[in-house]
């Protein structure tokens, strides 16, 4: 067990990491109601985030619209209880479901096309989801929504702590899948899918495979959405969702496990500028975090991440010494 | 015994006539080199065997089989390595990931691939003390040999080895052609492609000389060392 954990996380980071935690559960005995909506959000954009990056951080395919996924999991929850009478694990399933449906046509896209044209695919089908979200009333409950049923309302509390342990074992997963065989050939595939390709590699079905398991945990952070939110709506789909979940990764560091973990100092900071700001600036937050963004970009090109990462210098003597060890 | 043979191949890319009916062929445990000059068509040839591009006519056969156009992925299980040109490695993975990522038609056999990585790292002892190092921090020469090493962990019949001395400084490469001659020597059939004409043609049993797509000349690596076209036009005597 112990050489389990030694090889996933470092001493260093596993200590990091547990007062990390503890932080994390004392925020509820704070009974601040904003705050521990603030840190649910947080959390969710955790999930989304490793989602996000297991698809494209880890496996190069650049989702533009991962809201598609997440959305598709609250229509499945709200959907599968309010009109189809599922039970709660029932509609979360239908969403599960439907999600596998997208990333299949996703996937297959993805297979067959790559790059630019894989993300004008991608759009063409968010697109097609989103006009349906707001269309089709007797099916969608349109701009209005379907409610949940009021039985299933759950407290902030309860709601934190399951968005806690989403958000952990998604982070758990996605290292366990960068650790594993699966995700040697996931990262083979995004630097180099000819080169992958001639050493036997099946990439075709590593796409399609990183496609599915993505939406699938993005299926879970949208079912747990619409127990959030008690009720769906189109916005869920919307373009600004997927925008965050694309900051929330690239601001922490594309690629790494804490990279979405980093990240949601976004989502946070978003969060704070809005509600100190009075409602007729709210949308001016925008401006300050575009700033915020920039500065990111121009300063730490690499993510938050890369202030944790180690030293040049360390690399040089390590160069040095392999150098006398050929010659 | 014959064991690759490639028969007048056409190869087309981007509307010009690159390969121009090529023939040649490597017999089981020979090392046979391809020289030529920037853009006769040697790396093409190479991934058109490979499965990476189209052959518009003409067969690539291989252990008495016909191999050609079949998708890159059943070339490499069928046991043809190829080391691509320019140290192409998975820059983001460590040096093991990226040996293992070579071991990919026999995954499941976990001994096997073992077995393979221990003689590969006998090969190269300094693979083995940095494996967990990310392969984009190891030096030029360091980065060569995970891409040979790589290559053997499929465990070929036939290593495709694409400029192994490009971009190299002349000591190391010094110390690959030894390494690729002392696989050769315990029986691994390799085909080299070179532009450093003399040291390759130096090791090799035989040699062909490729010129705007055609093979030009062929013979053993001494007689077309002594080639005067050879030596004027490749070694510059």
């Amino acid at each position: 067990m112990k050489g389990i954990i030694q090889k996933y996380f470092s001493t260093k980071r596993l200590i990091l990491l547990i007062i990390a935690m503890a932080i994390l559960i004392f925020i509820p005995a704070l009974e601040n109601r904003r705050l521990l909506n603030i840190a649910i959000i947080a959390l969710m954009y955790v999930t989304l985030g490793e989602s996000w990056n297991l698809l494209s951080g880890m496996s190069g395919l650049f989702s533009i619209n991962h809201a598609l996924f997440f959305g598709l999991g609250t229509y499945g929850v709200t959907f599968g209880l309010n009109k189809l009478g599922f039970s709660v694990l029932g509609s979360i399933l239908l969403g599960l479901a439907m999600n596998l449906v997208a990333a299949t046509i996703v996937g297959y896209i993805g297979t067959k096309l790559s790059g630019l044209y894989f993300t004008m695919a991608f759009i063409g089908l968010w697109q097609t989801v989103y006009t349906f979200s707001y269309q089709f009333f007797s099916i969608t409950g349109g701009s209005l929504g379907l409610s949940m049923p009021r039985e299933l309302l759950l407290s902030k509390r309860t709601l934190y702590f399951i968005a806690l342990i989403m958000a952990i074992a998604s982070m758990i997963f996605y290292q366990f899948i960068r650790r594993s065989r699966l995700g040697t050939n996931f990262v083979a595939l995004k630097e180099n899918p000819d080169l992958a390709n001639a050493l036997g590699s099946n990439i075709r079905g590593y796409r399609f495979l990183s496609t599915i398991i993505s939406a699938c945990m993005a299926s879970f952070a949208g079912s747990f959405y619409a127990f959030y939110m008690m009720t769906n709506n189109p916005e869920v789909f919307s373009g600004i969702i997927s925008l965050k979940i694309i900051m929330v990764v690239i601001v922490g560091g594309m690629g790494h496990v804490f990279g979405p973990l980093l990240g949601i100092s976004f989502v946070i900071m978003d969060e704070l500028i809005r509600g100190m700001m009075p409602s007729q600036f709210a949308p001016f937050s925008v401006i300050i975090y575009g700033f915020a963004l920039i500065i990111m970009a121009m300063v730490k090109p690499e993510g938050l991440i890369s202030i944790f990462k180690k030293k040049p210098k360390d690399n040089g003597v390590a160069a040095k010494q392999s150098k006398k060890a050929t010659a | 015994m014959m064991l690759m043979s490639v028969e007048n191949m056409n190869v087309h890319l981007g509307g010009l006539h690159i390969i121009q009916g090529v023939d040649f062929h490597v017999n089981e445990g020979e090392l046979v080199v391809i020289v030529g000059a920037n853009g006769a068509g040697k790396s093409t040839t190479v991934r058109t065997i490979s499965g990476l591009n189209p052959c518009a006519s003409g067969k690539v056969m291989f252990e008495d089989a016909e191999v050609t156009n079949m998708s890159a992925a059943d070339i490499a299980g069928k046991g043809i390595s190829m080391v691509p040109e320019g140290r192409q490695l998975f820059p983001e993975l460590t040096a093991k990931e990226n040996l293992l990522m070579g071991a990919f038609h026999y995954r499941k056999n976990r001994k096997l691939v073992q077995e393979q990585l221990e003689t590969v790292y006998n090969m190269f002892p300094v693979l083995k003390k940095y494996e967990g190092r990310i392969a984009s921090t190891f030096s030029g020469g360091e980065q060569q040999m995970i891409t040979i090493g790589r290559g053997l962990m499929s465990r070929p019949k036939i290593m495709m080895i694409d400029e192994l001395s490009l971009g190299l400084a002349p000591i190391v490469i010094e110390s690959l052609f030894k390494v690729i001659k002392e696989l050769n020597a315990t029986g691994m059939s390799i085909l080299l492609i070179e532009q450093n004409a003399r040291q390759a043609l130096k090791i090799a049993d035989r040699g062909y000389v490729m010129e705007n797509g055609v093979i030009t000349m062929e013979g053993t690596g001494m007689e077309l060392l002594n080639n005067e076209h050879v030596k004027s036009a490749y070694l510059g005597l």
